[in-house]
């Protein structure tokens, strides 16, 4: 009993090591920001050390804590007022304005992001970001693969657009 | 199938997310618009998918510790011997305080005000010899006074 804990505390600390920034990741995608992506993350991992006897290490704790990020970033979500999202406009300098920076466009995706819904934002974010496949979205969103090709066309559009927009 | 219609398709089809696709490919080898939006979300997947690698502020999640049970197991024998050491309440009430009195002169007992009854009478107007000796016990309830009367000789009076 005594070799248990230490063993269940370096595989815990093991495995947070290796999932962290990618909890972190997920987080700050759908909510927008780093502390509430940090709130959340840490969390996912309370949650994961409660649960964590009772799961495999090896196939499921991924896409446990992808939908387990998932959930709580929605939570988050819930608690949060609205937020009403401002006509930014990227500050360039008139001779830059047809060729925006990779840090002023990564701003505009990260900016595009929040105006989709939570769901749109959470499907995009596991698709295109984490580039999971639409069955492994489906299943960690626990809906039908139909549902989550509706929700990426819809969410892919209103980027494109978007971005299209603030150009 | 106009390019409307075929939008949603388009998207899909951009990240290779479209179950049937020959619907979509005949549409695109007609249209240079439909075409045009396509290359459009193709890139816009890229620079999702570039956001992915982007480097974040080091910042560290907080770990919950587990608790070993020895620790767990110390703790509840820790608090049992606290336990042991909190006097108990006295589970009976306090001897009465005793209280000496010396013999005096004959001394006439006064009916209490609020003694009440035959024994009450009796005991007040009990006369007390020279040699008596009296014990006063107090008790808690104020109103409650024994007083224990004997001789010198250890007779109750």
């Amino acid at each position: 009993m005594a070799q248990r804990f230490p063993a269940r505390a370096q595989a815990f600390d093991e495995l947070v090591r290796c999932q962290e920034r990618r909890v972190l990741r997920t987080a700050l995608r759908i909510l927008g920001n780093l502390e509430d992506a940090q709130d959340a993350a840490q969390e996912v991992f309370l949650r994961l050390f409660k649960y964590f006897d009772r799961l495999d290490p090896v196939r499921e704790v991924e896409a446990w804590l992808y939908r387990m990020t998932v959930n709580v970033c929605y939570d988050h979500l819930r608690r949060r007022r609205p937020v009403e999202v401002l006509d930014w406009d990227p500050p360039l300098a008139p001779a830059q304005e047809t060729a925006l920076d990779i840090a002023d466009r990564r701003r505009l995706l990260e900016l595009g992001l929040t105006t989709l819904s939570p769901r749109e934002r959470a499907v995009i974010v596991l698709r295109d970001i984490e580039d999971l496949d639409t069955r492994a979205v489906a299943e960690i969103l626990d809906v039908e693969e139909v549902t989550v090709r509706s929700q990426l066309s819809t969410a892919r559009l209103k980027l494109r657009r978007f971005v299209e927009k603030k150009r | 199938m106009t390019c409307t219609d075929l939008e949603r398709d388009v998207a899909l089809y951009a990240g290779g997310d479209l179950e049937d696709a020959d619907m979509v490919e005949n549409h695109l080898a007609d249209c240079q618009g439909c075409r045009a939006m396509l290359e459009e979300l193709q890139g816009l997947r890229g620079e999702l998918a570039g956001l992915r690698d982007v480097a974040l502020p080091q910042v560290s999640v907080p770990r919950p510790r587990p608790v070993r049970v020895w620790t767990w197991a110390a703790g509840a024998v820790a608090a049992g011997m606290l336990l042991l050491l909190i006097p108990k309440p006295a589970e009976v009430a306090p001897p009465p305080r005793m209280v000496w009195v010396a013999p005096g002169p004959v001394i006439e007992l006064k009916p209490l005000a609020h003694a009440r009854g035959s024994e009450a009478r009796r005991v007040a107007v009990q006369k007390v010899a020279p040699d008596t000796e009296f014990v006063k016990i107090l008790t808690d309830d104020e109103d409650v006074v024994i007083l224990w009367a004997m001789n010198t000789k250890g007779d109750l009076r």
